[in-house]
Order: structure tokens, then C-alpha cells, then sequence
């Protein structure tokens, strides 16, 4: 459902049933129900990598894709981190092309091997036409490995989501 | 043109199989995910048919049960640890020392009892 931006209504002027489903119906089904995907994860094992450049986390769970209306977009993705002795980045990722440039948008780091760093990671998307978008999560090291807890069955058995929704 | 090779291999040690791509390829590849069962190897451009079977190669030859030199220098160290701990449970007694060696062994006994604290021992 889209949003149409309200007209104004001068003095007068009846109110048609046509412009309060448009203006009034429309709009509040819009704004309840706006364009999201969510995927909850749980793939039956931890995801690992040791590559020092941004790849998928996972091109299937860490992916969602929407149709949008031409508005702002935010990024969700909840996760945890656990057995780095060095940077782990993240990056979002719109249509194939990186959101953030460099080291992207997120570090984190574990000083013991048995640590777990949980992340909540929000980015506003702007700029996007109207249309089917996708969005990913990317991830690199700086060296070693890092593991991202996927509900992998054994403790601790954490679930990941990852989330995009038009807010605007 | 960067690219990712999958292959399936129920055990692997990340840190190894990672060496062993790297000893083999440099730079030409930024790395290994594993999701489960399934290997992604990321290679920073196109390979050919050639490097392709000696990825393929050193993936069914990988052994998970061996050790990275970083591995085994981490668990000697672990095992080092393990053994203090069972060889220094009693606490240090300053008053065995006097003067400034006595004085040390009083910080000594107090950072015993801090790292106990800490770790919850």
C-alpha cells in the first residue's frame, strides 16, 4: 500500500469517500504496514571467516529484500561475536553496492577466547527510488578468524535477525 | 574479477585450512567462511581450471585434527597454565620473606587474590 501525501482541504469542500480512502484509509493501512523483511536466523551451525575482505555473512540469511515507496530504509541486523583476537568489521551492503566506504560501519574486538560481544547494528538508508531493493550484511577480519553465532544447537545457541523496513 | 569456490567438508580447522590457502595462493585469496558443512573460498580474481584442482585438493587433503603453530603454542600455553594452577594452590606466604623481599611477596600474594577474584577461583 502507498502513501499519498494529504491534500489540503479548503473550507467547504465536501468530503468524498473516494479522498478519505485515499487520504485516511490508505495511508493508515500504509503507515501500519510498511514495506519490511525480516529473517530470524537459525542454520544449524556458526558461520566463521578468516577473509580480510567484506564477503556475505550469509547471502541467504543475512539477506531481505523489499519493494519500497521511495522513503528512507533502516537496517537491522542483532547478532553476536565470539573468538577473535582482532577487528572484526561490518558493512551493509544495498543492491551490491557497499553503504559505507573503508572499514564500513561497525568494529568490534574480543580480548579472550572465550568472550562474546553481542551487536545491535542500525543504518538509515537514503536515497533509494522507489522499487524492489536488497539488503546484506558484510563482514571481514583483520586477521585470525571470527564466528557469528547462527543457532548452531549447542550452547550458546544464539539466534541472529536481520531486518530492513521503509521508514519515512 | 574477485571470486568464491564452494565446497562441503563436514570438519575443518578454520585457522589451518586458512594457512594452508594462503601458503599455496598469497594474495590471490582474502580468505575462507564456513557455514556448517559448506566452505566458501574467496579468491580476488578469476582461477584457472589448474588452481581450481589445487584448491579442491587441498581441501579433501586438509586434516581438522592438525594444528596451526599459533594453535599449538596457544594450547602449550593453556596446558602451562593448567599445570600452575594445580601446582600453586596455596597461597603465597609473605611472612617466609623479610625486608623488601617480604614487601614483594605481600603485592604478590594481594595480585594472587585479585586474579582469584576476577576469575571467580
Amino acid at each position: 500500500m502507498t502513501f499519498t501525501t494529504p491534500k489540503t482541504w479548503v473550507t467547504g469542500e465536501p468530503l468524498t469517500a473516494s479522498d478519505l480512502n485515499t487520504y485516511v484509509r490508505d495511508n493508515q493501512d500504509a503507515l501500519k504496514s510498511p514495506p519490511a523483511d525480516i529473517n530470524n536466523v537459525d542454520k544449524g551451525s556458526n558461520i566463521t571467516t578468516t577473509s580480510t575482505s567484506f564477503v556475505d555473512v550469509d547471502a541467504t540469511e543475512f539477506s531481505v529484500t523489499i519493494t519500497t515507496t521511495g522513503g528512507r530504509v533502516m537496517i537491522i541486523a542483532c547478532f553476536s561475536i565470539a573468538k577473535s583476537s582482532s577487528n572484526v568489521y561490518f558493512r551493509t551492503v544495498t543492491d551490491g553496492s557497499a553503504d559505507q566506504a573503508d572499514d564500513g560501519i561497525y568494529a568490534v574486538k574480543l580480548n579472550g577466547s572465550s568472550d562474546i560481544v553481542p551487536v545491535a547494528l542500525v543504518f538509515w538508508k537514503e536515497g533509494l527510488s522507489a522499487g524492489s531493493h536488497t539488503f546484506k550484511l558484510q563482514w571481514k577480519v583483520a586477521s585470525t578468524t571470527a564466528t557469528l553465532y547462527a543457532g548452531a544447537g549447542s550452547s550458546p545457541d544464539l539466534h541472529p535477525q536481520f531486518s530492513a523496513v521503509e521508514v519515512s | 574479477m574477485a571470486r568464491e569456490i564452494t565446497f562441503t567438508k563436514s570438519s575443518i580447522n578454520v585457522e589451518l585450512l586458512d594457512q594452508e590457502l594462503r601458503e599455496e595462493f598469497g594474495t590471490l585469496t582474502t580468505g575462507l567462511s564456513r557455514r556448517g558443512e559448506t566452505v566458501t573460498v574467496y579468491m580476488t580474481q578469476d582461477i584457472t581450471a589448474t588452481q581450481l584442482t589445487a584448491i579442491r585438493n587441498i581441501i579433501e587433503s586438509h586434516d581438522s585434527s592438525q594444528k596451526t603453530l599459533q594453535q599449538h603454542t596457544q594450547a602449550g600455553r593453556q596446558t602451562e597454565i593448567r599445570q600452575s594452577r594445580i601446582d600453586f594452590t596455596t597461597p603465597l606466604d609473605p611472612t617466609l620473606f623479610t625486608g623488601l623481599l617480604g614487601d614483594l611477596a605481600e603485592r604478590v600474594r594481594w595480585l594472587e587474590q585479585e586474579i582469584r577474584d576476577l576469575r571467580n577461583l
